[in-house]
């Protein structure tokens, strides 16, 4: 093969790739936005439709721990479960930029897990869950840069942003039952704990936090400060005898007090020691998320 | 700087385009720049340790070469083994020795503790440093003379396709081709190209979605089932094999872009019929680097049967502690090791047995069998090297045997993707094995599959890879 021939079959190549990679990302973007159920879809409704008034922030201890029908009875107010598997506050951060473009809810219930602060590769991976939004949220390169110098590079494929998606999103163009499935974001956990409770012993230095994280976490006082919304920030029960504070829910604390942000503590509440209520030692099961979203709402009803 | 990060997939284009215009005689020393700073984009640091294994193997070469009394020799070969292997015990096993002291007094109830070093396990110093010992021992043996040219010799052992993870070259494979001028050669590009591509199908698709599920189950086997601990361990197998395989074949790949050739690292090795082929097909540059540099030596198998046995299982248990100062390697290599002396006894009875005899198996059943019950016995051995301690080993072992239960499917798309993805290369190494090593989608005689295929392959993984940069297993080794 002649050197000459060599790169311009390369050349030919990579214009068939531009080309292919171009019709397959809008063909997956097409099929994206066009989901009607199932998490993506529920990311979709918190960004860009959903206008509740009380919207709860947090990880998979969110999303399948507080029942916004019961927060709905209990307090008057509409409310949207945001919560996502995995996500930490850099995500929390982010999606409150792109909701404060289109409306202003006038709660936010932000739960927090014990490693809430701590540095964490998989809470920068699973950013890539705001990929598919960035396109029409260019608000959302702030926190996606902080994964890597080259995410915009990276977003010159059309197919990239919806890398490892399309399982789901196949399913969510389908009219099938997945346990997914939510109106409100909130799902639900079912079955028990059957082991016995663990004593955690959590490690009291601050070495690990990650400053991107604290850096969210103080914007999103900030924002919620300067648009009037109510901030309640819970560190909601687990099935484990914590021996001691973690250096995060500390941090936390104490950020709370200096703003003027109420702090639920459910650690160690005796309430919450039940097997029978929880799907494994950091999720309550359907059962239990209810005792508890009942419990929550008629503290934020005394506030 | 990691393969699979974005970050190398500039700088590679970058560095084969600068070396390709270049002058032949700087092309060496403009790649010996882009190794260091390849390797040092992790812990500059550690940029020293390389040169200084380098600047002692490189001057123990010389004299050795210099010296002509054989005690000389000997001395300065021995000099470099232990300033290598110590640096090596400093950084890789110090730590494992203390701490099992340390865990030895706590059972005896002894009030003593051995410190621990502050110390970050160097990426590749067991790959470059045994490249860089088996050049020195090549050298004492009179197999290869001493490199004069120090640029070279530091090429030799930083060459950056090869540096971290093997695969561990033979300096008189690897040193001719850095004297030799190369001329760029289209069709050893697109052979280049071709193994790069495969590797990181492999790696990004298949190894880093498997260990998604691996991970998930591995770190709290407790919780999971028999049915789920199974199917975990079979992935492992596919995970490592694809993390390490895609490894070799984009640092084989890259090299080959450049005009170099590096040894085969991986020949299909779950179609070995037994565990002394599963080893002449995984990790070659190893095994082969253990059988000159310690089996044969030991004796080999020019000795009495039962001092074979040993030095095989000598050999193995010394590859288990090269892998991790963790006992769970020792113990992997120590099965290996068994495996394959049980391996030597049965096939001797078996001859005998059925010598002459008219109910064989038919050789495609018998060949089938033998795959099988290889792939179970690696398993078992895989078993040892993923979990996190050997009383996890046995808990795993335990809990396949008594604990039934429903599948975990919690991340149930990585359980779908990982069934689909073993199938397809498992269905491509079976028919590669039957075409002499050709693959059959990427090597196609039609342009049009060939081609489709590139496309294909590329589309997967930026549709379904895990593009997160994550680490390659061997990189800790």
């Amino acid at each position: 093969m002649r050197v000459k021939n060599f790169f311009v079959k390369m050349l030919l190549f990579i214009l068939v790739l531009v080309l292919l990679d171009w019709a397959l990302g809008s063909g997956l973007r097409f099929f994206y936005f066009r989901q009607s159920q199932g998490k993506l879809y529920n990311l979709t409704c918190v960004l860009e439709k959903q206008t509740a008034e009380i919207l709860i922030l947090g990880s998979s201890r969110a999303m399948h721990q507080y029942n916004p029908e019961i927060m709905t009875d209990s307090l008057g107010l509409s409310c949207y479960n945001a919560g996502n598997d995995g996500q930490s506050i850099l995500y929390h951060n982010a999606l409150l930029d792109v909701i404060l473009d289109r409306f202003t809810p006038s709660m936010i219930v932000l739960d927090v897990n014990p490693d809430e602060l701590v540095r964490k590769a998989s809470s920068y991976d699973l950013l890539t869950a705001l990929n598919p939004y960035v396109k029409d949220h260019p608000v959302l390169w702030n926190t996606l840069q902080l994964r890597s110098p080259f995410e915009k590079a990276k977003h010159l494929s059309k197919i990239y942003p919806f890398n490892s998606l399309l399982a789901r999103i196949a399913v969510g163009n389908m009219h099938v039952t997945t346990k997914d499935v939510s109106a409100n974001g909130f799902t639900p956990q079912y079955g028990q704990w059957e082991q016995p409770i663990q004593t955690i012993d959590y490690p009291t230095d601050s070495v690990n936090f990650d400053k991107n994280k604290i850096e969210a976490m103080n914007q999103l006082i900030q924002k919620c400060k300067e648009k009037n919304i109510i901030l309640y920030m819970v560190l909601s029960p687990m099935y484990e005898q914590q021996l001691n504070h973690s250096s995060s829910i500390r941090y936390i604390t104490r950020l709370c007090e200096a703003n003027n942000i109420s702090f639920f503590s459910y650690q160690n509440d005796k309430r919450f020691k039940a097997n029978e209520l929880f799907r494994d030692p950091s999720h309550l099961n359907a059962i239990g998320a209810d005792i508890f979203t009942s419990d929550i709402a008629s503290l934020l009803l005394k506030q | 700087m990691l393969f699979n990060s974005f970050a190398f997939l500039l700088f590679f284009p970058f560095v084969c385009l600068i070396y390709w215009l270049l002058s032949p005689k700087y092309r060496n020393v403009f790649l010996l720049l882009s190794s260091y700073y390849f390797y040092m984009n992790w812990q500059p640091v550690y940029g020293l340790l390389i040169l200084f294994s380098t600047l002692v193997t490189y001057l123990c070469g010389r004299g050795i070469q210099q010296h002509t009394p054989p005690h000389k020799k000997k001395i300065i070969l021995l000099s470099s083994l232990l300033i290598n292997l110590g640096i090596l015990f400093v950084f890789k096993y110090a730590n494992f020795i203390s701490s099992s002291f340390n865990d030895l007094f706590t059972t005896l109830h002894i009030k003593m503790e051995v410190p621990l070093l502050d110390i970050l396990l160097p990426v590749g110093i067991s790959f470059y440093t045994f490249q860089a010992i088996g050049y020195t021992i090549d050298v004492y043996r009179g197999d290869i003379p001493a490199e004069k040219n120090f640029i070279t010799y530091a090429l030799f052992v930083s060459f950056f396709p090869q540096l971290v993870a093997g695969p561990i070259e033979r300096a008189k494979n690897l040193l001719p081709q850095f004297h030799r001028p190369h001329i760029f050669d289209a069709v050893k590009a697109v052979e280049g190209f071709r193994l790069i591509l495969w590797g990181y199908f492999m790696k990004v698709v298949i190894s880093d979605r498997l260990a998604v599920y691996v991970d998930s189950v591995y770190n709290n086997i407790s919780h999971h089932t028999s049915i789920t601990l199974v199917l975990a361990t079979v992935f492992f197998a596919f995970q490592i094999y694809c993390d390490f395989g895609g490894y070799s074949n984009i640092a084989i790949g890259c090299a080959k872009v450049m005009g170099f050739d590096l040894m085969t690292n991986f020949r299909r090795p779950y179609l070995a019929t037994s565990v002394a082929d599963f080893w002449r097909r995984w990790h070659i540059s190893l095994s082969t680097w253990f059988k000159d540099y310690v089996y044969i030596p030991l004796g080999g198998n020019r000795c009495r049967k039962s001092r074979n046995y040993l030095n095989l299982f000598i050999t193995f248990v010394v590859s288990g502690v090269w892998h991790g100062a963790n006992w769970t390697f020792v113990v992997w290599g120590a099965l290996n090791g068994f495996f394959q002396i049980i391996g030597k006894i049965t096939g001797n009875i078996y001859e005998k047995l059925f010598a002459g005899k008219r109910f064989r198996l038919s050789p495609k059943i018998s060949h089938g069998w033998n795959v099988i019950t290889t792939f179970i016995l690696i398993l078992v051995t895989w078993v040892f090297f993923r979990a996190n301690s050997v009383a996890d080993a046995f808990c795993v072992f335990d809990r396949i045997m008594f604990s039934h239960g429903r599948l975990f499917t919690n991340n149930i798309d990585s359980l779908i993707y990982g069934i689909f993805f073993i199938l397809f290369l498992v269905t491509i190494e079976i028919l590669q094995e039957k075409h002499e090593g050709r693959n059959l989608l990427l090597e196609n005689k039609r342009a049009v599959v060939r081609y489709v295929s590139y496309l294909g392959l590329i589309l997967l993984i930026i549709m379904l890879g895990v593009l997160d940069s994550s680490q390659f297993i061997y990189f800790q080794f």
